[in-house]
């Protein structure tokens, strides 16, 4: 309990200082709210349009949810594949980069126009921001297999597809959840960015349309409240994230203590 | 113990068997005529190609000259499949993720034996092993010993009849070292199979062998095999007179003196 209350309180009491700095500057020199309301107010704010804003959350995170499951899955196949040859490693690594290197802002309009607006568009742009921390993760977890293990599997003459379930699978899971827990934080910002330029389609507004229409109507409280609910989406998807890896490595692995 | 040497070691005949690593010479000459059943013990200095012989003999390195042949008990030539030969490392070598059940019954499931046949042979090699009680923990939960005679019940789970031993207790403090000796000892003999053993420790290797054969130089040239005798291998055996001379004749082969 006593240990719990260690973990918990330093950053809840943190937290609260920050909240509560921000809104006395706020009272004290009177700043104009459309350039930074108090945390109450934006509370307050976040409180009547709340039904508007969860329905976004939501949006939002299925966009950045299913694109992570969608990066994870994509990203463990096609680094398990590099990583089976080195001829294809050399082949293909540089291009997997290039997905990493062009900026999503400038590929979004693509996927409006391949995909159309809405969820499918947002989803591809999460997936397409947090696909290459998993690859390259499952990349280096593969190549960095104990030798001695491999020199094991192949004593027994074990298979290529049971070299990778039975050995290198496995072996690569620390890192592929170091490199998922990085993708999961990038995966929200990809479902936001995308939603900036494809996000809109049918009544409910994701929490990226959110934050350009209430800019644009001058609402910053508003754009406050839907930054903060995409940072919820976030820490949420990074917990499971955490979780899920911590129930995979908990029997043997050192980084799950 | 149940004693099933019906299946009888395998004899291995090395002849002038040299290897080169990335054109460097990791094993000068190694000759040497191992009988099915017998013992032997490698030793030599560090970098003098005691693990590669091993390493050659298991055929996971390329002879570069010379042979390596193998026969059944009866002197018929034979070329050994991955279930005859059982090997157990240093490290250990198990797989994290694994119970040591799991681990021990890893050689039988890749070369695909049913899964009720393979556990059971690994329980059964556990049990044998004295060691039914741990075989749902992980290997990080055990301690340098244990983890080493698990690694040595995946070696035997196969049944080989060469078992091949890199410094397995290398690691390891004397005194488990020691108990362990004397545990492989009995264990193999009780196999039948044939064992070569890797070790830096010439007491260990006078304590186990039936023969020793002494790698000199760098790279290791094999000297003429010095058979060990000894009334008893018990901690009394240690400590007698026979078994210091003995000591003395390894180490004066090691050295280059003339024996």
């Amino acid at each position: 309990m006593r240990r719990r209350l260690s973990v918990v309180l330093p950053p809840l009491v943190v937290a609260l200082g920050a909240l509560l700095a921000w809104e006395s500057v706020v009272r004290v020199f009177q700043v104009p709210r459309f350039i930074l309301p108090a945390p109450s107010v934006i509370a307050e704010a976040a409180w009547a349009d709340r039904e508007r804003l969860l329905a976004g959350a939501a949006q939002t995170a299925m966009a950045s949810g299913g694109g992570f499951l969608l990066a994870v899955a994509i990203g463990v196949a096609a680094g398990s594949v590099l990583g089976s040859s080195r001829l294809l490693q050399r082949g293909f690594y540089p291009l997997a980069l290039l997905f990493q290197m062009v900026p999503l802002v400038a590929i979004a309009p693509l996927l409006v126009i391949w995909l159309g607006y809405g969820l499918r568009s947002t989803t591809a742009a999460a997936c397409i921001v947090s696909v290459f921390p998993v690859l390259a993760s499952t990349l280096d977890g593969m190549r960095g297999t104990d030798p001695g293990l491999r020199e094991i599997f192949g004593i027994h003459r074990a298979g290529r597809v049971a070299r990778w379930w039975k050995l290198e699978l496995p072996a690569s899971i620390p890192s592929i959840v170091t490199g998922s827990r990085v993708a999961a934080g990038l995966a929200v910002i990809g479902a936001v960015v995308g939603e900036f330029v494809s996000g809109y389609a049918g009544q409910t507004a994701p929490l990226g349309i959110v934050v350009t229409s209430s800019m644009r109507e001058a609402r910053t409280d508003l754009v406050f409240a839907a930054v903060a609910l995409s940072a919820c989406v976030g820490f949420a998807l990074f917990g499971m994230t955490s979780a899920a890896g911590w129930l995979l490595l908990r029997r043997w692995h050192a980084s799950a203590d | 113990m149940v004693i099933d040497a019906s299946i009888g070691g395998l004899g291995v005949q090395v002849q002038q068997a040299g290897v080169r690593l990335g054109g460097v010479a990791a094993l000068g000459s190694a000759s040497v005529c191992v009988a099915s059943g017998e013992m032997l013990v490698v030793v030599g200095d560090s970098g003098g190609g005691k693990t590669t012989l091993l390493r050659a003999i298991g055929g996971l390195v390329p002879l570069s000259t010379g042979s390596i042949r193998f026969t059944q008990a009866d002197g018929s030539a034979v070329s050994p499949g991955p279930r005859d030969i059982g090997f157990c490392f240093q490290e250990g070598r198990l797989l994290p993720w694994r119970s040591v059940l799991a681990n021990v019954a890893l050689p039988l499931e890749l070369e695909g034996v049913t899964r009720g046949e393979r556990l059971d042979a690994a329980r059964a090699m556990l049990e044998r092993m004295r060691l039914e009680g741990v075989e749902r923990r992980m290997p990080a939960q055990l301690s340098g010993g244990m983890r080493m005679r698990v690694a040595m019940a995946r070696a035997l789970v196969t049944r080989p009849r060469l078992l091949l031993l890199d410094e397995p207790f290398g690691a390891l403090d004397e005194v488990t070292r020691l108990a362990l000796d004397e545990e492989l000892r009995g264990l193999v003999a009780a196999t039948g199979a044939t064992a070569i053993l890797v070790t830096h420790s010439i007491q260990e290797a006078v304590s186990l062998a039936d023969r020793v054969l002494v790698l000199r130089g760098r790279p290791g040239v094999s000297q003429v095999p010095i058979p060990i005798s000894l009334p008893s291998r018990d901690e009394d055996g240690r400590m007698s007179l026979e078994f210091a001379s003995l000591c003395a004749l390894v180490q004066h082969a090691l050295r280059g003196g003339h024996a």
